[in-house]
């Protein structure tokens, strides 16, 4: 009964850790054992923030994030920072056994996990449509990849889902002259395209 | 005006050098040392307890209030010096298990014992200001801070005022391997020069010192004695011995 109760509560120990989210930092600047502690308690002011374990050797600081709580990568980063150190990389999760690197301060450095791709169906003829489509696809903040397939009429676009919504690309494509699969552009702007660019419509266009 | 000075403003690791801002917006140590200090001509023990704070990790300021007694006086410990201090770091460069610190430092004395009947006054008697630099070099294997700048102190005697430049050197090295809490002894071997500028009087001091640290407390000892000197020293100390107590907030 005792080796059951405690292979019980290991049980639930295990599930509760393995429902925190871990994180892992990357710090340089970390190299007096007394001033360090400076970090943990300054990482121990977000309350969410569990388990913090600093690591000199490495340079490395991990913490649990406490269930159905979002991570706040600029949070804690903003948290090492204020404590005099700097951050040189952050993982979230599955991140941290992937083993891609993550830097914090990369120019529009953005989590994996955030970036979509999808494809969808843009009518187009030719190679200035294609400059168009992909050109007006790009000009949405947050896209970072558009291309667009003549044969297959076919636009294969990755944006982060945090800056840019998918509807807001296909009317930006619209805009421009191009049915979508979701939105018809306007017949105005259709009939001003040059006359080797003027598609077949799509029916299943939606205006919206 | 060594008696008081020279032990009293050391922020964290070492021990008796400052050291550069190590510690993040918000945070700061308290310290409580117990000194005894010998001089040619009469010996003092100190009671210092000192607080310092950062604004942010980039400013900090510091309080010290040594409380001093005469040996042999029969008198107990009164407040001497009152010092206060503030620093600025102007340059920080952070590597994996590495940091190289530069700061600006300004600190000043405030005058405020009693004179006792027969011995000289606690503390220093004289208001001084001081403007130096700190410059550190920190990695996981060793510590290397230098702490340089100048005292000018007002009516050293009747209507005499001086300059002093005083440098410290200081070497630390952990023994223990790193570990999470913090659990490590380190030791360390500081120097210390003081100089009067205008006249032919300086001192060198070495100062051998062990600390253990175990989480946010660390608890220190050191010894430091006189081992050249020129001119007349009557009253800096020949050798201090102390030992305290600091902690992070």
């Amino acid at each position: 009964m005792k080796l059951l109760n405690i292979l019980i509560i290991s049980l639930l120990t295990m599930a509760a850790a393995v429902a925190q989210t871990p994180v892992q930092m990357k710090v340089d600047g970390m190299s007096c054992g007394f001033c360090v502690n400076g970090v943990k308690k300054k990482l121990s002011t977000a309350k969410e923030v569990e388990n913090i374990d600093v690591n000199l050797e490495s340079g490395l600081v991990t913490f649990t994030v406490k269930k159905g709580i979002k991570v706040d990568r600029k949070k804690y980063l903003d948290l090492i920072e204020k404590a005099g150190y700097d951050p040189r990389e952050i993982k979230v999760g599955d991140e941290i056994k992937s083993g891609k690197k993550a830097y914090a301060k990369q120019v529009n450095y953005v989590p994996a996990s955030d970036i979509i791709t999808t494809t969808f169906k843009v009518a187009g003829n030719c190679g200035m449509c294609k400059k168009k489509i992909e050109g007006a696809a790009r000009s949405v903040k947050g896209v970072k990849f558009a291309s667009w397939d003549a044969e297959t009429n076919t636009l294969t676009v990755k944006y982060d889902d945090k800056k840019a919504a998918l509807m807001d690309i296909h009317k930006k494509i619209a805009a421009v002259g191009y049915d979508t699969d979701l939105v018809r552009a306007d017949d105005n702007t259709y009939n001003e395209l040059h006359s080797c660019c003027q598609y077949e419509r799509l029916d299943a266009g939606k205006g919206e | 005006m060594l008696l008081s000075r020279s032990v009293s403003n050391a922020q964290g690791p070492p021990i008796l050098t400052e050291k550069p801002i190590m510690l993040g917006e918000g945070k700061g140590t308290v310290r409580l040392m117990y000194v005894y200090a010998a001089a040619d001509r009469l010996n003092a023990r100190f009671i210092m307890p000192s607080v310092d704070y950062n604004i942010n990790n980039r400013i900090a300021l510091e309080l010290g209030l040594p409380f001093q007694q005469y040996v042999g006086s029969g008198k107990g410990f009164v407040l001497s010096d009152v010092m206060v201090s503030g620093k600025y770091q102007y340059f920080k460069q952070d590597l994996q298990g590495k940091t190289v610190r530069l700061a600006a430092k300004l600190g000043h004395s405030f005058y405020v014992a009693k004179q006792h009947a027969h011995l000289r006054p606690a503390g220093t008697m004289i208001w001084g200001s001081y403007g130096g630099l700190v410059a550190g070099m920190e990695s996981l294997r060793i510590g290397i801070i230098g702490d340089f700048g100048f005292s000018y102190v007002r009516d050293i005697a009747p209507r005499i005022n001086e300059t002093f430049f005083q440098g410290k050197l200081s070497v630390g090295v952990p023994l223990l391997k790193h570990v999470f809490p913090i659990r490590q002894l380190n030791v360390y071997l500081e120097s210390e020069v003081t100089d009067q500028v205008n006249a032919r009087s300086a001192v060198f001091y070495l100062a051998p010192g062990v600390q253990y640290v175990f989480g946010t407390i660390a608890f220190e000892a050191f010894y430091q004695r006189s081992v050249a000197h020129i001119g007349n020293n009557n009253y800096y100390p020949v050798e201090t011995l102390g030992g305290g107590i600091r902690f992070i907030y």
